[in-house]
């Protein structure tokens, strides 16, 4: 038997339904701006009908769950894109750096061998003079100089990138530790079989934020928990329970080592922040320095070797000559190293200019000023100028292509966040027809309870005569 | 498809950060004249910028090498043209010594010019340049020619002084006293033997000695020549090293240079893109569905 009541019982469920959709929308609305928001929305079911002699009669309608608006495949191709943005984003902030350590006003290198070279040239004139001999000396300290000055600036722009490694590494902990508690709560949340949508927004935030900063591998489990790892397979987050990246300073250079357990990841990483930054720390700059440092001994062997054939000017005048520049110890480290022989500092009559002893004999002057267009380098194909110039080509393109692969990969990232707006994201638009649609349905229902009571109070009235 | 004000702030600040980094690259161009301010503008341009740089440097350098080089060979040129005139006249009072006519008189006269000569000779072998003897080799701070008891004795040495004018060229910048004055016959010895046998009237050795002048002057000539052609070939290498210097640099003007003109338009035109960008957002965010409930 189907009573009034049970149709005010009707009208009551629907206007808590549609306040409870309202609601929603007030909530989406609210949240229009917060970042990692995904829409939320009231699943709309009708209750169990009531079987009758004339078939079943609706009960009303509530609202079964709240669920918010995902794409899972969308959010992990975001976080792919992100992984690579970033390391690309890293990588061309700090070759920017590396690229105006090589820039041609800013080095020094390139001005530093032309005049230095030339130096002897103009010493072959009046290979006795006392001035011309201290230009040679000038020119050999500014040379020395430019090569320890930029081989310290790569030292600095790599200890730079190892200093922000170890903040990244510990951003990622305190991230890895968050997707756990949040697995945690999620597990807990989700018992009752509702979404927690909130906890997910907050928990895929956190992903991306980690995608950022390193290269992963993530998938959510049956029970609703994401399990996370490196891309190399190490296991950061199962569930609730975390492993830490533990950071180990390691020689030669105190520079840090990634691990998760006993495993070393450092070699393996090659996405996010953390990704960008050991590339720039262990492959770039490094090979930078040895190109640097190969040019740098080059330099030093090939003018010590021509200056030891001369004679110097003292008196007695000695032959061999002593040494320009101090000898290199080994190719490594030969930049930083680079300086002019103290005692040829302190004395220029100890520059050999000539082969013979004689006041005019400029014979060793021009062979060492020869040195600057004869190609002995990268097997007889390059000066030592065409060298220099190929490693600040080298730098260019390496910053340009970073510069330029950040761009394509901003680019494609923004356009998959569009993507994932236009399907999760909150439109006013898109809510505020839905304010309409649910205000117009809890505006029937009062009307509907209204009817439902006038009949009531009309049947009242009636039978109480 | 669906925007949302997260699409439209998005999309919105992605095209002003491409619009302002456009500028900033127009504002570099104008402000500096170049198109390439940094390697990664273009890392060929600037790596070719940086090695021909390094050339045109090095070319200034030949080139005030050069000139400074010209200026010694002049100097050495006009010596050596000074010394031809001396010895033409040795050779002018020896014929007057043969001529028949001379009484004791006039061949002591001649003998006093003959030996004024030889003194012009010597003071000129002395000749320096920038504070170094032209004629001594390589032992330019010693004086080359000594003259004691009526011999000349040569302290330098036959070493030549080469100077390179470009990277492919190398001249001999130098006259060695030893070749030019030492070398028999000697100029030197030639005068004083021309002095006695005038004193002497010793016509056998008075034309011995003239024949001696007439090889000593030949020799100088042909000296005089070899300097004379690396004097023009100093002024052709100049010229060279002026015209290469200026293709190098149309070269690194051409890929390093900025466009004024396109510049002044990029950043026109991105000024007023960002104009406009600006004023649709600010219009865009104004509306929504929301703004007609009532």
């Amino acid at each position: 038997m189907w009573s009034l009541f049970d149709s005010l019982e009707i009208g009551k469920k629907s206007l808590a339904a549609q306040q409870a959709a309202l609601q929603v929308t007030g909530n989406n609305i609210a949240n229009v701006n917060t970042p990692g928001y995904h829409r939320q929305r009231a699943v709309l079911e009708p209750t169990s009908p009531v079987p009758t002699l004339i078939g079943d009669l609706g009960t009303g309608v509530t609202v079964s769950q709240v669920i918010s608006v995902r794409d899972q495949f969308l959010e992990l191709r975001i976080s792919q894109a992100t992984q690579n943005v970033s390391m690309q984003d890293t990588m061309a902030a700090f070759l920017k750096q590396v690229g105006t350590t090589f820039d041609t006003e800013d080095s020094g290198i390139q001005e530093g061998l032309s005049r230095f070279f030339n130096s002897f040239t103009v010493l072959a004139t009046d290979p006795a003079s006392s001035p011309l001999r201290y230009g040679v000396l000038s020119a050999a300290q500014d040379v020395a100089t430019s090569f320890r000055n930029t081989a310290r600036q790569l030292i600095e722009i790599q200890s730079q990138a190892n200093s922000a490694a170890e903040e990244t590494v510990h951003h990622i902990n305190e991230l890895t530790a968050r997707i756990g508690q949040l697995n945690t709560q999620i597990t807990i949340a989700e018992a009752g079989g509702h979404e927690a949508a909130t906890l997910r927004d907050e928990r895929s935030s956190a992903i991306q934020e980690l995608a950022a900063s390193i290269d992963i591998h993530y998938y959510e489990a049956e029970d609703g928990t994401v399990n996370v790892s490196t891309a190399g397979g190490d296991s950061l987050v199962t569930a609730g329970f975390v492993s830490e990246v533990r950071t180990e300073t390691q020689p030669p250079n105190g520079f840090i080592g990634a691990f998760v357990g006993t495993r070393e990841i450092t070699d393996s990483v090659r996405g996010g922040k953390l990704g960008g930054l050991l590339e720039v720390r262990d492959r770039l700059i490094p090979a930078y320095q040895q190109e640097l440092d190969a040019l740098a001994a080059q330099i030093i062997a090939q003018v010590n070797a021509a200056h030891a054939a001369g004679t110097d000017l003292q008196t007695p005048s000695t032959s061999p000559a002593a040494n320009l520049f101090v000898p290199a110890a080994s190719v490594a480290g030969a930049a930083a190293a680079f300086s002019v022989n103290p005692t040829v500092a302190a004395d220029v009559r100890y520059i050999a200019a000539g082969q013979s002893g004689s006041p005019g004999d400029n014979s060793n002057a021009l062979a060492i000023a020869a040195l600057a267009f004869q190609k002995t380098l990268a097997g007889g194909t390059q000066t030592f100028s065409e060298s220099f110039a190929a490693l600040q080509f080298e730098v260019g393109t390496d910053e340009h292509s970073a510069t330029l692969q950040s761009g394509i990969g901003n680019a494609m990232l923004t356009q998959l966040e569009n993507s994932r707006d236009s399907y999760s994201g909150v439109s006013l638009d898109e809510e505020a027809t839905d304010l309409i649609r649910f205000q117009r349905a809890y505006q029937a229902a009062a009307r509907y309870v209204s009817v439902i009571d006038q009949l009531t109070e009309e049947l009242l009235q009636t039978l109480g005569r | 498809m669906k925007i949302t004000p997260s699409t439209q702030t998005r999309t919105f600040l992605e095209n002003i950060y491409r619009l302002r980094t456009r500028e900033n690259q127009a504002h570099a161009e104008l402000a500096t004249g170049k198109s390439v301010n940094r390697l990664s503008d273009n890392p060929f341009a600037a790596a070719q910028a940086s090695r021909l740089t390094a050339v045109m440097a090095e070319n200034d350098q030949f080139l005030a090498i050069s000139q400074q080089l010209r200026g010694k060979l002049e100097t050495t040129d006009s010596v050596l043209q000074a010394l031809i005139l001396r010895v033409d006249e040795a050779k002018t009072l020896a014929a007057q010594a043969l001529s028949g006519t001379t009484t004791p008189e006039s061949r002591a006269a001649l003998a006093t010019a003959i030996e004024g000569v030889r003194q012009e000779v010597l003071s000129a072998s002395n000749t320096q340049f920038d504070g170094n003897f032209l004629f001594a080799g390589t032992e330019t701070s010693t004086t080359p020619f000594v003259e004691s008891g009526g011999a000349v004795t040569y302290q330098g040495n036959d070493d030549p002084i080469y100077q390179r004018l470009d990277r492919s060229v190398v001249i001999q910048s130098n006259v060695t006293g030893q070749s030019l004055f030492i070398d028999s016959p000697s100029v030197f010895e030639v005068l004083e033997d021309l002095k006695t046998a005038v004193v002497n009237n010793d016509a056998a050795a008075i034309r011995s000695g003239f024949a001696d002048l007439e090889t000593v002057s030949s020799r100088m000539n042909s000296t005089a020549a070899v300097v004379g052609n690396n004097i023009r070939l100093t002024e052709q290498l100049e010229n060279a090293l002026r015209t290469h210097t200026q293709t190098l640099q149309e070269h690194v003007s051409n890929m390093t240079d900025a466009n004024l003109a396109k510049s002044i338009s990029d950043l026109n035109i991105t000024t007023q893109a960002i104009s406009a960008a600006l004023g649709a957002q600010a219009q865009v965010q104004q509306f929504s569905l929301l703004d007609f409930l009532r």
